[in-house]
């Protein structure tokens, strides 16, 4: 009996292994255009690993195929066909999987007399890290621009403003050829490029130049954009040249002109307008961030003197005047050795932000009401111009000069009027004019030289960087504040009459060197050290102007030092890359030595901190499609001067500010982990992750108010912030039912700890956000695009339990555009906001904000005339609400509201002929 | 007039091509071995200052749906190194048989074996050759020897010269970087199943297996690296 049942059981055994492996697989091979069957394609099956042919058949005369015995594992599928394009898929095997693949359609590849879209293996690929967009599959309407070609492509959407959101992650950079044009601003490239220009859209994570170079990942990644241009449209010129008005009040007119022969590229453009949009960002603050991405990332309040902006205080509003251009010239020569890449641009822009804020603040025994009117007037003028020459000395060898210079030149003239509350009693009101004229230059030069040795992986680079900037500022203060006691009788008033003139300027030496080497078989070790040196003078000089024109120094409100900084800083970094995982663990540590003299008050203050950043960063890639990240970052921050040095600054005689010499440094801690999967064939992506960060000693601002309404804020060291972030993001395209979808969704609780007038505040916060989007896009026919953000915001402070803020805000989004009949478009978007109510507030703030605008496409499509109306429903309210440590702050102001304008854009194009 | 004319033929032509397979027919091989690069390897600089740079030989293969026969063509350059430059070889994928006549030294031998399961990699680079397009595979013999492969799906038959098969198309290219030499097809034919009948097992000398060929060379090829690469050729 026994040997009886061992005998079944063998042989059930037996039996269920060789069950075990029979997976199959089964089809019919297609004809997308004839749809007929077709004998003799060959599907090939290759392990997903590394492509290792696994066995292959051939379908019969009906086109069908079968794969038998198939152990488990994951595969790739590959169907081949002369002349027709590759068909590929991924494919998941279990010990019993019967897969029937049904129809599979080739494309074939031939060329026809008459020329129509080709489309290759897929009109979307993943090469390596690099997700690539066949422009020509993706219909669009004649002489539309990048932008619109952009907003087609699965995974990536353009909101009202230009910017550019690809698979969930905000687009930093536009490249065009792999080149920067007009780099700050974007929407020159995708706003003024033509659409048929571009042969590839490639999206990509940007590594530092430096982890490009040394072939180690340090994790900074710029999610960017590049632009590949047909070398056929890259001869000759275009562009184009539209003027709008409403016969009345507004108008808007811009242009651009390129030519692009072969490398060079030449382009003008100019913007003239005063309905606030497509404002060349010109005036970012001294952003040379440009110089190749090396540098001594040098600790906060060391950088160059600001441009001077003080005593603005303006918040948002007011539509601006602007007028704007630039140039641009690159080339390169000699078989690509010589590359040079200059620009320059200009901004002029007037705006006048007439508004007002309301701030309630939470103390522990009741409430602070404070509110503010502002009237106020700013000129700001600033030219740029900048250049870039790389020279290959040698075939392992690269310089790279950059050359930056800056000049700018700001005015404004601000009037207020304050009015504060306690639990309904009056504390203190007054009224203000400040007035500034600034004036500031600055010029940047670097130098980097790269140099590749005979032995993989061993590299040397040297950085060696100068900075120079002054400025100047010459301001007016007049206030009148009058203050009140607990039981609202006049106490005293107080009267401000000041002239304030400030004077930076710095000068800041860096030099870094960085050595690779390879240790064993794909293990680096990168060394690397830098010296910055750093000299800083201010000179602020306050003048009480007394009656008789009198001028009498105010000691307590004046200053003048000067800094000087030597910074020290060495890494280690090992890279270890294996078949599917790559490591990176290393750190810097820095030593900086401070030396501060302050000339009016005689006193020297010296300083010296040594910091650390270690950092972690592991990444599996689980194959070509899908990866898996981990990394830690360690960062030192260090307080900045203003927050060190004890000076008081009284631009805002109710907002007082003084610094402190005892704060200690912060160290952050950030802990992130995010996976990512995209299916090329399915045109979908995933995108997860999550990251938790702690900082011990964070730096924060100590916020006492006096009996007299006054606030005084000092920074202070506190320690228990933290905050969890996480989103998913998932999205998916199909091409044959031309519907697109995404979903997202993103969280953050936080924990920040501050002090309220003088008592340590908790405050939480939690804020988790649904993101739904669904595209339908008929190619250049028509298109809808329907988008809703859900966002729930609660926050609660421990000074005052009882007061906890939460409110929904909804947002949506439509976009609509139809062909209405021959060359006649039509296009409206609609922007619908709705934020709940607080109690405090009695506005109803759901905003509806619609525009439309039709066009038709006149003389043989050179021309089109643009009729378009902006607010139609006249919604457009400035409003704006934060909510912070017990604090929640309202401004209001004044913006465009309901225009309509006519225009005439004219496209020329000579490319391509 | 002409033009057009012209481009309709062309264009019936490329349809009529396009759409068949070649399932027999016959192909040249030119063989090329780089002879400069095996002389600095074995660092023979002053004596290969007087000798020619390559060695070029030609072979043909003749398929038919279900057998190949590949055998030395028109002459070229005296064959170097003497040792299995002239192999003839026959593989028959019906009954999973290769049969291969190798000169050897002073020997004639005939090695039968079963098929040789090479593994491959697949690639999506792809190159025109003699007229096809082929597509790029990587595969691996003898545990070390890298060997890379052209292959085209447009003759459905998964053989190439010498004893190089099982890719899901016909070899048209293959390079052996280690041993420099390299295979490129310089035209093909079709030619009729009937006529393709003259293939036959070629006549034999003694009979061994690929195993027991091996073991008889390592007797006398124990040496450095000169010797495995004259194993290497004749294994191959």
């Amino acid at each position: 009996m026994k040997k009886f049942l061992i005998a079944i059981l063998s042989m059930f055994f037996f039996v269920s292994t060789c069950w075990g492996q029979s997976a199959d697989i089964k089809g019919i091979i297609r004809d997308t255009l004839n749809k007929n069957n077709m004998n003799g394609a060959v599907i090939m099956l290759l392990r997903a690993s590394d492509s290792t042919l696994v066995t292959f058949t051939r379908s019969n005369e009906d086109g069908n195929f079968v794969m038998r015995q198939l152990t488990p594992g994951h595969f790739l599928m590959l169907v081949t066909y002369p002349d027709y394009a590759d068909y590929e898929d991924e494919i998941t095997l279990k010990d019993t999987s019967h897969i029937n693949l049904g129809n599979i359609s080739l494309t074939t590849r031939m060329r026809m007399l008459k020329e129509i879209i080709v489309r290759q293996s897929s009109p979307m690929r993943l090469k390596g890290d690099t997700l690539e967009y066949a422009a020509d599959s993706f219909k669009v309407r004649p002489n539309a621009n990048v932008e619109d070609l952009l907003k087609q492509l699965p995974g990536i959407q353009v909101n009202r403003k230009g910017e550019i959101t690809a698979q969930g992650q905000q687009v930093q950079k536009i490249l065009v050829d792999g080149e920067e044009f007009f780099s700050e601003d974007p929407t020159i490239a995708t706003q003024n490029l033509r659409a048929d220009m571009v042969e590839k859209v490639k999206v990509y994570d940007k590594k530092s130049d430096q982890a490009v170079f040394t072939g180690i990942d340090d994790g900074v990644k710029i999610k960017t954009i590049d632009l590949k241009l047909k070398e056929d449209k890259k001869k000759g010129y275009f562009g184009k040249v539209e003027g709008g008005t409403d016969f009345n009040k507004y108008y808007d007119n811009r242009g651009m002109i390129s030519a692009f022969k072969g490398r060079r590229k030449i382009a003008v453009v100019g913007v003239m307008s005063n309905t606030g949009s497509g404002t060349l960002r010109v005036d970012e603050a001294d952003n040379f961030s440009g110089a190749g991405g090396v540098g001594i990332e040098l600790e906060e309040g060391m950088g160059l003197p600001q441009t001077a902006d003080e005593g603005g205080g303006a918040g948002p509003g007011g539509i601006p005047v602007s007028w704007n251009g630039g140039a641009h010239y690159s080339n390169k020569w000699k078989d690509d050795q010589y590359y040079l890449n200059t620009n320059y641009r200009f901004g002029k822009t007037i705006v006048n932000p007439i508004g007002g804020t309301i701030t309630q603040q939470n103390v522990q025994d009741g409430m602070f009401d404070s509110r503010q009117q502002s009237d106020a007037t700013i000129q700001n003028e600033r030219h740029v111009f900048n250049s870039n020459l790389v020279v290959a000395t040698d075939s392992l060898s690269t310089l790279d000069i950059r050359l930056n210079t800056a000049i700018s030149k700001a005015s404004s003239q601000n009037t207020f009027s304050t009015n504060t509350l306690k639990n309904g009693i009056q504390v203190n009101n007054g009224s203000r004019i400040t007035g500034n004229t600034a004036d500031a230059r600055d010029f940047q030069a670097n130098m980097i030289w790269r140099r590749k040795f005979m032995k993989k992986g061993r590299s040397l680079l040297l950085y060696a960087n100068i900075k120079t900037g002054d400025n100047k500022a010459d301001g007016s203060l007049y206030a009148v504040n009058d203050f009140y006691n607990t039981s609202g009788t006049h106490l005293n008033a107080d009267t401000t009459n000041q002239q304030k003139l400030n004077q930076n300027n710095g000068t800041l030496l860096t030099g870094k060197i960085i050595y690779t080497e390879p240790l064993w078989k794909n293990a680096f070790i990168m060394l690397s050290y830098g010296l910055a040196l750093n000299n800083q003078e201010s000179l602020r000089s306050t003048y009480d102007n007394l009656p008789g024109g009198k001028q009498v120094y105010v000691d307590s409100l004046s200053n003048n030092y000067t800094l000087r900084t030597i910074t020290h800083r060495a890494g280690m970094y090992l890279n270890m890359a294996g078949k599917k995982t790559d490591y990176t663990i290393g750190g810097d540590v820095s030593r900086a030595d401070y030396h501060q003299h302050n000339a009016v008050k005689d006193g020297v203050f010296d300083h010296q901190f040594i910091n650390f950043f270690p950092k972690l960063n592991i990444r599996y890639r689980l194959n070509t499609y899908k990866d898996l990240t981990f990394s830690y970052t360690g960062i030192t921050q260090q307080p900045s001067i203003q927050q060190l040095q004890p000076l008081k600054d009284n631009y805002d005689p109710l907002n007082i500010y003084i610094g402190n010499s005892l704060l200690k440094r912060a160290f952050n801690h950030t802990l992130n982990l995010s996976f990512k999967r995209f299916k090329v064939i399915k045109s979908s992506y995933f995108i997860a992750d999550i990251s938790y960060s702690t900082i011990q000693d964070a730096i924060t601002s100590r916020n006492s108010i006096d009996t007299a309404g006054r606030s005084i804020i000092q920074p202070v060291n506190v320690n228990g912030n933290q905050s969890i972030m996480g989103s998913v993001n998932y999205g998916t395209a199909s091409d044959k039912s031309h519907l697109g979808a995404s979903i997202g969704t993103k969280f953050s609780l936080s924990r920040s700890v501050s002090f309220i007038n003088d008592q340590l505040n908790n405050t939480n916060y939690f804020s988790p956000a649904v993101t739904l989007g669904v595209g339908w896009y008929n190619g250049d026919k028509s298109s809808l695009t329907l988008t809703s953000n859900i966002n729930y915001n609660y926050s609660s402070s421990s000074v005052n339990p009882d007061l906890i803020t939460k409110y929904w805000m909804q947002e949506y989004t439509a976009l609509l555009s139809v062909t209405l009949f021959k060359q006649v478009y039509f296009n409206t978007e609609a922007y619908f906001s709705l934020r709940q109510k607080t109690s405090a507030f009695d506005k109803n703030n759901n905003v509806i904000k619609w525009n439309a605008y039709v066009t038709k496409t006149v003389l043989k499509g050179s021309m089109n005339l643009k009729l378009s109306v902006n607010d139609i429903l006249d919604q457009n309210i400035g409003f704006s609400r934060l909510v912070g440590a017990g604090t929640i702050t309202e401004n209001n102001y004044n913006t465009l509201r309901r225009y309509w304008m006519l225009s005439v854009i004219w496209n020329f194009n000579t490319t391509g002929r | 007039m002409r033009y057009i004319l012209l481009l309709l033929i062309c264009l019936v032509t490329a349809t009529a091509v396009a759409q068949s397979f070649i399932s027999s027919g016959k192909i040249m091989f030119e063989k090329k071995i780089n002879l400069t690069r095996i002389y600095q390897e074995k660092g023979l600089t002053e004596f290969m200052k007087n000798q020619p740079q390559s060695n070029t030989t030609y072979f043909e293969l003749s398929f038919s749906s279900n057998k190949t026969l590949y055998k030395p063509g028109r002459a070229g350059d005296p064959p170097v190194a003497g040792t299995a430059a002239g192999n003839i070889v026959f593989t028959d994928f019906n009954t999973g048989f290769v049969y291969a006549k190798k000169e050897v030294f002073e020997s004639t031998y005939l090695v039968a074996d079963s098929i040789a399961k090479i593994t491959w990699k697949i690639t999506p680079d792809t190159r025109m050759i003699a007229g096809v397009n082929c597509r790029k595979a990587v595969g691996v013999i003898m545990d070390s020897l890298v060997i890379i492969a052209f292959y085209t799906d447009r003759i459905p038959v998964s053989g190439g010269p010498e004893s190089f098969v099982g890719l899901p198309g016909m070899i048209m290219g293959l390079a052996i970087p280690k041993m420099h030499t390299t295979w490129y097809a310089s035209s093909v034919q079709q030619i009729d199943e009937k006529d393709a009948a003259m293939i036959k097992i070629p006549a034999a000398g003694k009979t061994l297996t690929r195993k027991e060929l091996l073991t008889t060379l390592q007797k006398t090829l124990h040496g450095g690296r000169d010797d495995e690469h004259n194993i290497w050729q004749i294994l191959i």
